[in-house]
């Protein structure tokens, strides 16, 4: 079998109506909870945060060192750990985030590593941003505007380390600029409607689908219901489960796009010769998870129940409120880099066997047991194992959602402790 | 915390349509857990993370988890 389906659109069998922002009912047993997401609260809440020039806001307020291309990885690495010395305390950090890419590739390989170095330059959570080039790679600085389009050039400076004498002396002078730029934002009461939230899981165990991941899905729920952004990838770990989503559309339009998304990823499999219909491994069935569907459902259980409000392709960035899926494979660091370009200002990473890893953004950990929670306190943020042991859904959701508020108000989260945050960008194509 | 039946053990269930809860710790053959409404006497052991059927269900009949 192919692996390829056919997917027909029946608004009727759709839990979601395109004028409403609540769902209709519909006969699909899962849309029951659709209807009615509105919140509780008589207010939105809010939290503190950093309004930039064009409106947009960050939780951070930090100085980002993007490099074009691999070849000055270590320059960047350089001057981050330079600039952090010379500007401590000033900006919330500064930072830099190598890759092996931006030259040797070809086509959409090539563009997609422009596509998400250009969501990380856009970021809010950068107040300033150094683009860092080499001069040669075909990823350029002129190049690289073609694709970043508009700039504020308070905000993003640039630097052909080949044109220069002294990279690190100029570069130091260019992130200083940055740094009295940022210094001119402080925080201030914003409504969480702003907020762009990425969903994650990995290291997955019996459990991720049971206590973690509808967690998170609770939390989806409440922060689209308010008009905040949450992003929904790993785009295979839908599979099996992906009706349920499609049945979710607002419109066909977006039906198609979803339909589109999952082919599109299957087909890549194909490509490569590749299995799509991976059966659940032996580890897996051991611990308790029978059929890919039940996989899948424990994955999509982090998107909560409400309606498919966009679908975005890799490097796009989210704009309409509600939840959006995004074209993104399951591993950790790309889809995580993934949600970070489309602008998640945070990530909240369900996980059961635990994992240090960070994104350029506030990566929340949340344990779905108990046992990972206390066995690796560098490592995770909160603990949803409490729902195993008896305490009520909707409490944990309400602490987690006041977690998340406090983190996008500055509270660190560990990875950021850690001081690891990094990327991985896509990569599927030739290397010259 | 112990829940009605005055042991420690849990069964999970997910959503209120589920025909099938889950076991949140390792569960001896013969022992009564109260799940929501229901109270289920398991008869076989249960490891962790592994479904209890909350009715009967008959062979060939869906199993309904998360809802679906």
């Amino acid at each position: 079998m192919s692996g390829i389906i056919e997917y027909s659109y029946n608004p009727e069998k759709s839990g979601c109506d395109e004028n409403s922002g609540d769902a209709a009912i519909g006969s699909n047993p899962c849309d029951l909870d659709l209807c009615d997401l509105r919140p509780n609260e008589p207010e939105i809440p809010q939290f503190m945060g950093y309004v930039r020039e064009d409106g947009s806001v960050g939780i951070r307020n930090e100085i980002w060192i993007i490099n074009t291309v691999g070849c000055v990885n270590k320059t960047a690495e350089m001057l981050a750990a330079k600039a952090q010395k010379e500007f401590e305390g000033l900006t919330d950090g500064i930072f830099a985030f190598p890759h092996p890419y931006g030259c040797s590739q070809l086509g959409e390989d090539h563009a997609n590593t422009q596509k998400i170095l250009t969501g990380l330059v856009n970021h809010p959570n950068a107040a300033g941003v150094l683009v860092l080039g080499l001069g040669c790679e075909n990823n350029n600085i002129p190049e690289f505007k073609k694709v970043l389009g508009e700039y504020n050039p308070q905000r993003v400076k640039f630097l052909v380390t080949q044109e220069v004498e002294d990279e690190i002396e100029e570069g130091l002078k260019l992130i200083k600029d940055l740094v009295e730029y940022a210094a001119k934002f402080k925080r201030q009461p914003c409504p969480v409607s702003k907020l762009v939230v990425g969903l994650k899981c990995g290291g997955s165990d019996a459990f991720s689908g049971i206590t973690a991941n509808p967690l998170v899905g609770t939390f989806s729920d409440r922060i689209t219901s308010m008009g905040g952004v949450s992003l929904l990838t790993e785009v295979p770990e839908m599979f099996g489960a992906e009706h349920l989503l499609m049945a979710r559309c607002k419109n066909k339009e977006l039906f198609d796009k979803t339909v589109a998304l999952i082919n599109n990823f299957k087909e890549y499999y194909i490509r490569h010769n590749q299995v799509i219909y991976e059966n659940p491994s032996p580890g897996n069935k051991k611990g308790g998870i029978s059929t890919l569907e039940e996989k899948s459902l424990g994955c999509t259980q982090k998107g909560g129940r409400g309606c498919v409000a966009g679908v975005l392709d890799y490097g796009e960035k989210a704009v309409e409120p509600g939840l959006n899926l995004l074209k993104g494979p399951g591993n950790d660091i790309v889809a995580c880099t993934a949600l970070t370009a489309s602008g998640a200002h945070m990530i909240l990473f369900t996980t059961g066997r635990g994992t240090p890893l960070g994104a350029p953004v506030p990566t929340v950990k949340i344990a779905t047991n108990t046992g990972l929670y206390k066995r690796k306190r560098n490592w995770v943020d909160f603990n949803a194992g409490e729902l195993l042991q008896g305490v009520p859904m909707d409490k944990l959701s309400d602490d987690l959602f006041n977690y998340v508020l406090k983190v996008a108000s500055g509270e660190k989260t560990l990875n950021e402790k850690n001081n690891y945050r990094e990327i991985s960008i896509f990569k599927d194509g030739v290397t010259l | 915390m112990g829940n009605n039946m005055g042991n420690n053990y849990r069964i999970i269930i997910i959503n209120p349509n589920d025909n099938v809860g889950v076991a949140a710790n390792n569960i001896p053959a013969g022992v009564t857990v109260q799940a929501g409404e229901y109270a289920i006497c398991v008869l076989d052991d249960i490891d962790t993370g592994h479904k209890v059927a909350l009715k009967d269900i008959k062979c060939g009949e869906t199993v309904i988890k998360y809802g679906c």
